[in-house]
């Protein structure tokens, strides 16, 4: 197709997209059945459009799907409404609202923190609201919560999830959810807790997620290697593991990469995690030099049962090697 | 007799990569044995059914040709014309395109210059291969967590925020980091370029775990295949990302608990009935903020957001939309108010945060560490290119809006999309 009759052609899409454009309003007054046809676009709110949006959220009789549009309008026009962030931060907070529209309410609050040159302002409120509701009854709601407040490194989740894992009874997410949420500031502190919940797990995800953070501890090498040479652990931690002590100690991890690949009796999955880093990273003049590697990746290739065993080498050989 | 061909002034395997704007090149008698006078020459694609596919022509602005015939003397001295990649033909390998130079009179070939038509696509139109170079370079980059990718991630965070959102430069900005690191990767493996996630169509191939992942259902860690070297990926002292959509990634365009991206052509209309930025500007809100919240877990909160690889494909369709809306509109006069709402430089009258007035630098290329601006300034300056000078190590914001030097050739950042054409 040449360029002008393209242009034709996106020119067509766009007049198109344009008659199917209403204003909240005209959508408020459609049948619920036509309201998912219909897309209220931001070019077509004007201040009765936001009024009748901000009813439409105070409605307790509304329906979901409208009131996700009046967010949406409301979202749209909030710099020219900068207080409306505080109608949205009282629903947040009031328990009596239906979950549904606090998640949604919560999800156009991020959204608006990601472009509103005045939410900076608001921060404090915002951030306040999202503590006073940690504890809130809805699960989906709290671990939502508590996953932004650990991403803006709040000390008060911080405490909060520590807590958690050291009485369960105070726990307000899964363990494994917890320990993730410290991961996105990790502090030495931390590192003791780690160890202990590797040692008595409460749940397989929760000692993959600590062994993952423990990337972070250079004192944590030695355990992430015998994790990872323990034939006798579950292959997920040990794959955790490998990726742990790639991180922390990669030439210690190519060496363990290296046996991996030439055991016999090790897991596929491993096998194949190992492969990858080694094609991936490892020095490729050395690698050239390892006769033994090259043959045993070309007889894994020929020979192995596993597709991603099979993957991974020809991966490895179409780079390292000769493609076969 | 054999011809040499120059692209952008060089015949450095590192200058044959095209977009859809057309660069300066030149053709000339390289070995004028058996030349008794000036020689008539075609210059043409070689391969007309595989591989990128260019256009040629004489003048700029002027028509594009499948193919010219000029005529080169039997001195060495060059003939100037233009090539561009094809639109809608762009490579899918290294060298895959190649001008071909046949002698008019004999149809001898006299010389062949292999190049890629290199273009930023729809992720899920990838080949394996394409995709596997992008996640290989990536993984790079990255280094476990030990490498040059460090930086990426240190700027886009809370100190950072006011550079990049929130205003006027939001646009400009982000085409400038996705920039640098596309530079960064193309050091790795020229082949590369930035994919786009396409947020308002469901994209399965993407979200795959061969590509971006797969989210693990209890801890939203998500998950990769063997092969994949994102399984290494590490930001913070941490390996591993964590991402879960609130909607499902084979049916859906990306729609959060608050509501749906908007479409592509609802977007294209925020320019309002003037098609004016300020207006279009709105699109940081929805679709790129409502794309951003779309999952849980790094992407969806600013200062965790560029720890997770597919930021950088959901930026590069918001750019992709600025950039159509641009062709579409004709939005590339620095000088418009239409094209950038905000003249001028931070102080003067009318003027916006520091940052996001039309001649402003931009942090952190800057390197300007003073308040307003954040106390640090991680990466250093802009990567350079190979194929173009602009825009500059320290960009300002106005240098990004001429992205494919329409209005001034020497403005040609030297990237293009598989769905905006060039047109004079």
């Amino acid at each position: 197709m040449d360029v002008p009759e393209y242009r034709r052609q996106v020119e067509a899409e766009l007049e198109q997209a344009a008659q199917q454009q209403t204003s909240f309003r005209e959508l408020l007054g459609s049948r619920p059945a036509a309201r998912r046809k219909l897309a209220p676009a931001a070019a077509l709110q004007d201040d009765d459009d936001l009024t009748a949006a901000v009813d439409v959220l105070s409605d307790r009789a509304a329906d979901l799907e409208l009131q996700i549009a009046a967010l949406q309008v409301i979202n749209n026009n909030i710099e020219a409404r900068p207080e409306l962030i505080d109608t949205l931060l009282e629903l947040l907070r009031d328990a009596t609202v239906p979950a549904d529209l606090r998640r949604a309410v919560l999800n156009v609050l991020q959204q608006i923190s990601f472009r509103m040159v005045q939410f900076p302002g608001k921060r404090p409120d915002y951030l306040a609201t999202l503590r006073s509701i940690v504890e809130d009854p809805d699960a989906q709601l709290r671990r939502r919560v508590i996953g932004i407040l650990a991403r803006e490194k709040d000390e008060y989740v911080q405490r909060r999830l520590i807590e958690g894992l050291e009485q369960r009874s105070r726990a307000l997410v899964p363990a494994a959810k917890a320990i993730q949420f410290l991961g996105y500031d990790v502090h030495a502190e931390y590192f003791p807790l780690l160890r202990r919940i590797i040692e008595q797990p409460p749940s397989s995800a929760a000692k993959r997620e600590a062994v993952r953070l423990l990337s972070a501890d250079p004192a944590a090498i030695d355990l992430l290697a015998a994790l990872l040479n323990d034939k006798h652990e579950d292959p997920e931690v040990r794959r955790t593991a490998a990726v742990a002590l790639q991180s922390l100690a990669p030439d210690r991890f190519e060496a363990q990469a290296r046996r991996i690949v030439l055991d016999d009796d090790e897991d596929d999955e491993l096998q194949a995690v190992s492969i990858s880093a080694l094609t991936q990273f490892a020095n490729p003049a050395a690698l050239r030099q390892d006769d033994q590697l090259n043959q045993r990746m070309e007889q894994l290739r020929a020979e192995s049962g596993s597709r991603q065993v099979q993957q991974a080498t020809a991966g490895y050989l179409s780079k390292h090697g000769t493609q076969p | 007799m054999r011809t040499e061909i120059t692209l952008n002034g060089s015949t450095s395997l590192a200058d044959r990569y095209l977009g859809w704007a057309p660069v300066p090149a030149q053709i000339r008698l390289a070995d004028t044995t058996g030349a008794t006078g000036p020689v008539a020459v075609r210059v043409r694609n070689q391969n007309l059914t595989r591989g990128g596919q260019v256009v040629f022509f004489t003048t700029i602005p002027g028509t594009e040709q499948a193919e010219l015939l000029l005529t080169l003397p039997e001195t060495g001295t060059p003939v100037a014309f233009h090539v561009a990649g094809q639109f809608q033909r762009p490579s899918t390998e290294d060298g895959d395109a190649a001008v071909e130079v046949i002698d008019a009179a004999t149809s001898q070939v006299l010389g062949s210059t292999p190049l890629m038509v290199r273009i930023r696509k729809n992720a899920v139109t990838l080949t394996t291969a394409e995709r596997d170079r992008f996640l290989a370079a990536f993984a790079t980059l990255n280094d476990r967590g030990m490498g040059r990718f460090s930086d990426f991630r240190n700027v886009h965070t809370n100190a950072g925020d006011p550079e990049a959102h929130a205003n006027a430069g939001f646009l400009p900005w982000h085409r400038a980091f996705l920039l640098d690191l596309e530079r960064e990767l193309q050091q790795i493996d020229p082949s590369v370029a930035l994919p786009y996630w396409r947020f308002d169509q469901p994209a399965s191939r993407l979200f795959s775990r061969a590509f971006m992942g797969v989210a693990d259902p209890t801890t939203a860690r998500v998950q990769f295949s063997a092969a994949n070297p994102l399984q290494f990926w590490a930001t913070d002292g941490a390996p591993g990302i964590v991402r879960r959509p609130f909607f499902n990634t084979r049916t859906q365009s990306a729609t959060g608990p608050g509501g749906t991206v908007l479409s592509e052509a609802t977007t294209l209309s925020l320019g309002g009935p003037a098609d004016r930025y300020w207006p279009f500007r709105t699109m940081e809100g929805n679709p790129h903020g409502t794309a951003h919240v779309s999952f849980s877990g790094f992407v969806s909160s600013i200062p965790t957001a560029a720890k997770d690889p597919l930021f950088f494909l959901l930026h590069a369709n918001v750019d992709r939309l600025w950039a159509k809306w641009q062709w579409v509109k004709g939005r590339f006069d620095v000088a418009s108010s239409s094209s950038f709402s905000v003249e001028n430089r931070f102080g003067d009258p009318g003027t916006t945060r520091v940052g996001h007035n039309l001649n402003d630098t931009m942090w952190p290329w800057n390197q300007v560490t003073t308040s307003p601006r954040p106390p640090t300034a991680p990466g250093g300056t802009m990567a350079p290119s190979p194929l173009t000078s602009a825009p500059g190590l320290s960009p300002t914001v106005s240098a990004m809006i001429d992205y494919q030097g329409l209005q001034a050739p020497a403005s040609r950042l030297g990237f293009d999309y598989d769905d905006v054409p060039f047109q004079f």
